[in-house]
């Protein structure tokens, strides 16, 4: 990557205007991604991405720079219109670096790169026709490979040196279902911040057979039932439940600028009891995990929610000045061309008592979530939305028939306080979030339980 | 390496070794400026760019990205096709490179735009005090003002060579403002090339509007209903449906639209198509991410289903010509994607489309179309705010419905078209719609 006395020269430069601390993220990433459809190869894209990110804070005024030509030339000139975007001047130096140590959060053993194309690919082809020859009813299927290895630096002008690599693997299916008339898709996508030691803690046809175990369910499924019901989630990633109703809205983003609806809530019962909720950037091997964050905050476990009381928010350097408030190892990025801000890393409920048995059986009408699609959430307003996968209708405390199609909606501070049961069966999803500094990795969880009473989009 | 310097010397190291190369290179520039509450938030200056090496050996293609552009990065370029070449997946009916013998239109003059740092403060800072005369209830006001440039170029062994250039200026208002506990956020933004033509008031009170009037929504009664579709909404679920339009899902067979060439698929009212060289496109181009020319290409006419979307593997395919509709990134192969979707408006306002539902609700805005909507079966359930349509006129604010549907029924039935069509931030250009009935899921009984 880049020498320190590279750095240093264009931190001195960045700090020549207004500047009180600037920053440097270069990055080093290999990618590779394979998906096997049709019973052939689809595609397979290998490639680098590569660049470096400037930023520079004067107050709460920011001016990021992004550039993939590491030519000394190009960086100092750079460097140069940065400050030259801000007022003044405050004589602000670099200090001298100082090496952070290296923080193993996450157990690597078999670097992608040193694995053969052929073998990623025989993977894919496994689970391919796995989960094609499921049911007759399943039409098309698609394994995806994904692995990719990043290295960055990150330092600034106060003498932090951070190095750290990020090492992940992901392997998705998809399985279409069709009955002659309608289609219907099961998915399934597990990763982890491993290598390719991922394939030995995971089995490929077990992710292939789920994915076309949904899509012949869904395919036999009625349409939902729409209106207000107890609703029933299950765990891993019905996580997206607090992720969309209440971890976004603790972004440092949002609330330092008094956006979000949980902004001035610290310490507030803002949900029922019975929930407990963390973000953890520590979690072995976890799938939004990382030594630091993009800012070279080591990441830690934050208690976010304790028996329904809020304890902290998820905040980044800027926000965190805005709001008088420490880092939280929350800033992240998707790459050098995004400024850091704070998301989560893996974000979940904590287990409670009941069992998944007990909350169905206590049911006397309503929609049990077996499986979660993606969701999106307005955090000004509170208002979230997302997908049921594969649901059930449950009537006198019994499953009854499939049903498809649904959506869920509600707000964030009424959904909280509505969660009347919470399950034992803790298990992780994992997915990608998108937000203003892009699309990053980012892991969600809970057990599975219930919510009194929301609003059900079928028809 | 100058980029064009290092695209050669690839080019002809990979000529050297295979049948068929080619290089595809894609860079941006923006600057931008942001004000939050009248201060300076953020100011970018982005410069990014990607090339990657394609090649084609034996009836296989492989292909390679990197954003360095060293002396290095042409080994590492060429080390990794020949690992995909070695192994040996051939596809069928693979087509070889593009000659580009066809004839591109002519490009429309255009200004580019570029941002002097000075004059963009002072046009913020007026577009701030429009709004703030708007309004006495922002919480805040988020102004962005920047200018962006890309350019592309396509070399390969069989003669090709085009490039292309396109830059714009965009302005963006985000207002949240807050009344008691409650608070609501608009959105407003232009694309233009000269910003002496953007109408500040205007833009500053598009985006007031659009927050102050969700203030107080509620629920709705659960039902079918008759509904207008206000034409950004429409525009984002017609970007859903764009990927039933690729040959390619049809040809895999995960397209609601296989199978239905030549039959009616939507209402006679419902005309659908595609072309970057529309008035309206905001980044005009002659030529896709193959090197194919672009064309003003219909692809539903009165409702009947005329062509899908190709590249040249799915045209070769299915047989027929490529349409121009090639959309890469230098990370991956070719697919096909809708250029610059348009419709053919109607002759009725917005307000006569209200006024001949009578009672029904009008849907302003959809959340959730990555999740809530089905691509391959076309069934949508999505989180939507709007209006009651009232003696034929907007009513009260509706929050926390949904509505629910599948996209052929709906495109079925589409009864009237809006004269209002717009440039959304979907990238088309789309009008609204009055569709005869939909579910509508709320709260209340």
């Amino acid at each position: 990557m880049l020498k320190k006395s590279q750095v240093e020269g264009i931190l001195a430069v960045a700090l020549t205007g207004g500047a009180e601390f600037a920053e440097v993220f270069v990055e080093d990433k290999d990618n590779t991604r394979l998906s096997y459809l049709d019973n052939k190869l689809d595609s397979i894209s290998i490639g680098r991405d590569f660049g470096l990110g400037l930023r520079l804070i004067k107050g709460f005024e920011q001016v990021y720079a992004f550039t993939s030509d590491l030519s000394e030339k190009k960086l100092l000139a750079l460097a140069k219109s940065s400050a030259e975007a801000l007022s003044g001047k405050s004589g602000q130096k670099v200090m001298a670096f100082e090496d952070q140590p290296t923080r193993q959060v996450n157990i690597i053993r078999l670097l992608p790169g040193g694995i053969s194309l052929r073998k990623k690919l025989d993977l894919c082809k496994e689970a391919f026709h796995t989960a094609k020859d499921y049911d007759p009813c399943i039409v098309q299927a698609s394994a995806m490979y994904m692995d990719e290895d990043q290295k960055v630096l990150i330092a600034n002008s106060e003498g932090l040196w951070v190095e750290d690599q990020r090492v992940r693997s992901r392997f998705m299916v998809s399985a279409v279902a069709s009955d002659g008339k309608d289609m219907q898709t099961g998915f399934m996508g597990p990763g982890a911040s491993q290598g390719f030691e991922f394939f030995e803690d995971h089995d490929i046809n077990a992710i292939a057979r789920e994915a076309a175990r949904i899509a012949t369910t869904m395919i036999k499924a009625d349409y939902a039932p729409s209106g207000a019901m107890p609703v029933i989630m299950d765990n891993a990633f019905g996580g997206v439940l607090f992720h969309e109703a209440c971890g976004h809205g603790l972004e440092a983003s949002f609330v330092s600028k008094g956006v979000s609806v949980y902004t001035g809530k610290l310490g507030q019962q803002i949900a029922s009891p019975l929930v407990t909720a963390l973000d953890d950037g520590t979690l072995l091997n976890g799938w939004g995990s990382s030594g630091y964050d993009d800012e070279g905050t080591p990441t830690q476990r934050n208690l976010l929610i304790e028996k329904g009381v809020l304890k902290s928010y998820l905040v980044d350097r800027l926000n965190g000045k805005r709001m008088g408030l420490a880092s939280t190892g929350s800033a992240r990025r998707q790459n050098y061309r995004y400024a850091p801000t704070s998301r989560m890393n893996n974000t979940f409920i904590a287990p409670g008592e009941s069992t998944r048995e007990d909350i169905i059986a206590n049911t006397e009408y309503g929609l049990y979530a077996k499986s979660l699609g993606g969701g999106s959430v307005d955090v000004t307003t509170g208002e979230f939305n997302f997908a049921v996968a594969e649901g059930y209708l449950v009537q006198d405390g019994k499953i009854v028939k499939p049903v498809r199609g649904a959506s869920l909606i509600g707000t964030g501070l009424e959904v909280l306080q509505k969660i009347d049961m919470v399950g034992d069966d803790f298990a992780l999803g994992q997915g990608m979030c998108g937000a203003s500094s892009g699309s990053i990795p980012a892991a969600l969880g809970q057990p599975p339980l219930r919510i009194s009473k929301l609003t059900v989009g079928g028809r | 390496m100058e980029k064009r310097q290092f695209a050669e010397k690839l080019l002809a190291a990979a000529q050297d070794r295979y049948q068929e190369a080619e290089v595809f290179y894609v860079g941006s520039t923006a600057t931008s400026i942001e004000l939050y509450n009248g201060s300076l938030e953020k100011f970018e200056i982005a410069d990014s760019r990607g090339l990657q090496l394609a090649v084609i050996q034996d009836g296989v293609k492989a292909l390679a990205y990197t954003e360095e552009l060293t002396e290095a990065s042409i080994d590492y370029l060429l080390d990794q096709v020949q690992a995909i070449l070695d192994l040996k997946q051939p596809a069928e009916d693979l087509p070889g490179f593009y000659t580009g013998k066809d004839t591109l239109r002519p490009l429309p003059d255009q200004k580019k735009f570029q941002l002097d740092t000075e004059k963009a403060m002072a046009s913020l800072q007026a577009l701030q005090e429009e709004v703030q005369k708007c309004t006495s209830e922002a919480k805040m006001i988020t102004l962005e003002l920047g200018s962006s440039a890309g350019e592309e170029f396509i070399y390969n062994s069989k003669g090709l060579d085009r490039s292309g250039e396109a830059g714009q200026g965009q302005i963006v208002v985000y207002v949240v403002l807050a009344r008691g506990e409650e608070m609501q956020n608009g959105f407003a933004f232009r694309v233009f090339s000269d910003l002496e033509e953007v109408k500040l008031a205007d833009l500053a009170q598009e985006a007031v509007a659009k927050a102050e009037e969700n203030f107080g929504g509620t629920s709705y009664p659960s039902g079918q209903y008759p509904v207008v579709i206000e034409n950004d909404c429409f525009a984002s679920l017609l970007m859903a449906l764009a990927s039933a339009f690729s040959a390619e899902s049809v040809q895999k067979g995960v397209s609601l639209l296989k199978g239905k060439m030549g039959q009616q698929i939507a209402s006679s009212q419902f005309s659908l198509y595609s072309d970057p060289l529309h008035p309206a496109c905001p980044a005009p181009h002659t030529f896709d991410d193959e090197g194919v020319a672009t064309q003003d290409l219909c692809l539903v006419d009165g409702g009947v289903l005329k062509s899908y979307l190709h590249t040249l593997e799915t045209a070769k395919k299915d047989g027929t010509a490529p349409t121009g509709t090639g959309s890469r990134s230098y990370k991956g192969k070719a697919s096909p994607w809708a250029d610059f979707f348009y419709m053919k408006e109607g002759d009725k306002s917005f307000d006569q489309l209200l006024a001949e539902v009578g009672q029904g609700v009008l849907i302003t805005d959809l959340a959730g179309l990555h999740s809530g909507l089905d691509p391959i079966s076309g069934d949508f359930s999505l989180a939507a705010k709007g209006f009651a349509i009232e003696d034929g006129k907007k009513g009260r604010p509706l929050k926390q419905i949904t509505i629910a549907g599948n996209l052929l029924d709906l495109l079925a039935g589409i009864k009237e078209v809006g004269a209002d069509a717009k440039l959304s931030s979907y990238d088309s250009y789309i009008p609204s719609v009055y569709v005869e009935s939909m579910a509508i899921a709320g709260d209340q009984d």
